[in-house]
């Protein structure tokens, strides 16, 4: 109760807001697509350079199975893509060529002083809305065609995919209500899980497909055949580890770099992640569920959407994306590749030591359990799960929660400065409310009495209205910080959408955060 | 004789990782294995009791569902005044607008909140 008293938490000493430090989204995302594509391009030369599997037994046949079709199509959509790509950025030179010279030249003398500003406006705004267009086209072009073997799989089982729909659902809102305070917008994380679904999903497929194609050519080798399996074996698992965990946070990675407001540190980066983590979740698992008989479902789901839901990839991908969520303040390139770097080698590193680990443990798990099948099932895939990916639970819960603390901390001074910030600021906060807004469970409690007598109108607009005075508080918590960027949303825009909410901004004009900023 | 025992050696070991790498077209009976997350089936066969597992899925899930329903149960209960606090404040907040847009004519905006959406 203390703890959030105004004596405890004393307005931050005045001192000018250093340079922001600018930052590229746009440009570095379409980088991070191209490397995704640069990898599918490695799997193709591999497979065309693997060395033919010679042997004398009939069995070898097994590695040379047809192409999946899906898989085929992905090859030729990706060559579609890079054609598409290529072209969109050959009309966004042209574009930013022609904007140039045309805010560089004279107007002419047809117009008066008053409409030569305006007549610049119009030659920059249209040119800038067709580099938009094409930059969003290119990574549509990039990414989208590794949305096709995921879709044919989720296609092909929509009975598997209804049934773990609820639990993942479930588990998404749980992600979604681990934001304590200020939450990013359900849309965005509806994106990383999109992301996790299509793209994720089916990037890990298609190069493990790759794998398949081309491992057995370079590791097979006849003379040791015991030695050989166990590298096909160990370098499977890694494969499938650095695809998977690299196809995860590219999307962390695009996200991050092209909505850097809303993701602002490991709070949001492990939501974001753990979002993209049961997108790629609830792929593979509808994945799997098709090899198998429906008969055969229940055991699956078990180890998928019950035990390891919040574990395994879940996991991974939050720590991937606490590393990037870390990045954001660092004023220092290195320290920034050093944060991301190291979120993506835990992602990695623990996807390959689950991976090999499981199939280690498997072996003895009846062995543990006087081979009963029951008991094996409810306590031995439960403790397998904790010995392989318990750690990297636990560890991206606390990160979480020492994020979450961060955050209470730093709200709580925003919060009280804010509501003491005189008539403007205090009509935004007033100090009454900074106890409720820094209470995640009083305002759950206040949530539920609201739906219960307003209805969701009611509960929409009071939730809306407490994030916006909750965002505002984030961000002016964020601008006294060293490695403040320049996509910190202008403080009186926050507080007259705050205002609006309230129904006071009948003079305020502009409620809406411009979309240049929501998209930063 | 020798020749034909490698090659049965080899061709089980060939069939083993083919199993693992690029998973059984035909329907599995690896189900109970544990779970893989590398892209493949896992090579160990064996039942599963499905059933069992069936039944914990569904009990997992309805004891979390349970779970929330009564912590959100005991922490209204106990928390009832904060509550009536917590709703009263925010009337006052939006009674607060509603007394500046509407005037006087309209009840001086009592009802806080629920005059506030729209």
């Amino acid at each position: 109760m203390t703890l959030t008293a105004p004596g405890v938490f004393p307005p931050p000493p005045d001192r000018p807001p250093g340079p922001r430090v600018p930052r590229h989204g746009m440009a570095s995302a379409i980088a991070v697509v191209l490397t995704l594509s640069v990898a599918y391009a490695v799997g193709q030369i591999l497979y065309w350079t693997a060395p033919d599997i010679v042997s004398p037994s009939p069995w070898v046949k097994i590695w040379l199975l047809p192409e999946p079709t899906p898989f085929k199509v992905t090859r030729v959509l990706l060559v579609v893509g890079w054609c598409v790509a290529t072209l969109l950025a050959l009309a966004l030179l042209l574009t930013r060529r022609r904007a140039t010279a045309a805010t560089a030249a004279p107007t002419g003398d047809t117009g008066s002083e008053q409409a030569e500003p305006m007549a610049r406006f119009d030659a920059t705004a249209r040119p800038r809305l067709t580099l938009r267009a094409c930059q969003f086209g290119i990574l549509g072009a990039l990414v989208l065609p590794f949305a096709v073997m995921p879709l044919a799989a989720l296609g092909s089982n929509l009975p598997q995919l209804l049934l773990c729909l609820p639990t993942t659902g479930a588990a998404l809102f749980l992600v979604h209500r681990a934001q304590l305070y200020r939450r990013m917008p359900g849309w965005l994380l509806l994106a990383g899980f999109g992301w996790g679904v299509l793209i994720g999903g089916g990037f890990g497929l298609v190069m493990i497909t790759w794998f398949q194609r081309y491992g057995a050519g370079y590791f097979l080798d006849f003379q040791r055949p015991r030695d050989s399996i166990r590298e096909i074996y160990t370098l499977f698992c890694l494969n499938g580890a650095v695809v998977a965990e690299f196809g995860k946070a590219a999307g962390i990675a695009v996200l991050f770099l092209l909505f850097r407001r809303h993701i602002d540190g490991v709070v949001s980066g492990v939501v974001v992640g753990a979002a993209v983590g049961l997108g790629h979740n609830l792929t593979e698992t509808v994945h799997y569920l098709g090899f198998v008989n429906p008969e055969h479902h229940p055991a699956q789901f078990w180890d998928r959407q019950v035990v390891g839901l919040m574990a395994a990839h879940v996991a991974f991908s939050a720590l991937a994306g606490a590393g990037f969520g870390a990045a954001r303040w660092l004023p220092e390139r290195r320290d920034r590749w050093v944060a991301v770097g190291g979120g993506l080698l835990a992602a990695v590193g623990g996807h390959f030591e689950t991976d090999v680990v499981l199939m280690r443990l498997d072996q003895s798990r009846g062995e543990w359990f006087s081979h009963n099948e029951t008991l094996s099932l409810l306590l031995g895939i439960p403790l397998m799960t904790v010995i392989t990916s318990g750690v990297f639970v636990a560890l991206y819960v606390l990160i979480l929660r020492r994020g979450l603390r961060a955050q209470a901390a730093g709200l709580a001074r925003a919060l009280h400065a804010e509501a003491a910030s005189g008539p403007s600021g205090g009509a935004a906060v007033t100090g009454p409310e900074v106890a409720l807004l820094l209470s995640p469970a009083r305002r759950l409690l206040l949530e539920m009495r609201v739906w219960r007598r307003d209805g969701t109108a009611g509960l929409r607009h009071l939730v809306r209205f407490q994030q916006a005075q909750l965002d505002l508080a984030t961000q002016r918590w964020h601008r006294e910080r060293v490695g403040a960027d320049s996509f910190i949303p202008d403080e009186q825009q926050l507080r007259e959408k705050v205002i609006d909410l309230k129904g006071l901004g009948g003079t305020s004009g502009t409620s809406e955060v411009p979309a240049r900023k929501g998209l930063s | 004789m020798k020749h034909g025992f490698r090659l049965v050696r080899l061709s089980a070991l060939a069939v083993a990782t083919a199993l693992l790498v690029l998973g059984p077209s035909a329907p599995a009976s690896a189900q109970c294995a544990g779970p893989t997350y590398h892209g493949g089936l896992p090579v160990r066969v064996g039942a599963c009791p499905e059933g069992v597992a069936g039944g914990a899925s569904g009990a997992v899930w309805a004891v979390v569902v349970l779970a929330a329903g009564l912590w959100i149960a005991y922490a209204r209960s106990r928390s009832r005044a904060t509550t009536d606090t917590d709703l009263e404040l925010i009337d006052a907040v939006f009674s607060e607008a509603v007394t500046e847009t509407a005037g006087d004519a309209h009840g001086e905006g009592e009802e806080g909140l629920r005059h506030a959406w729209p």
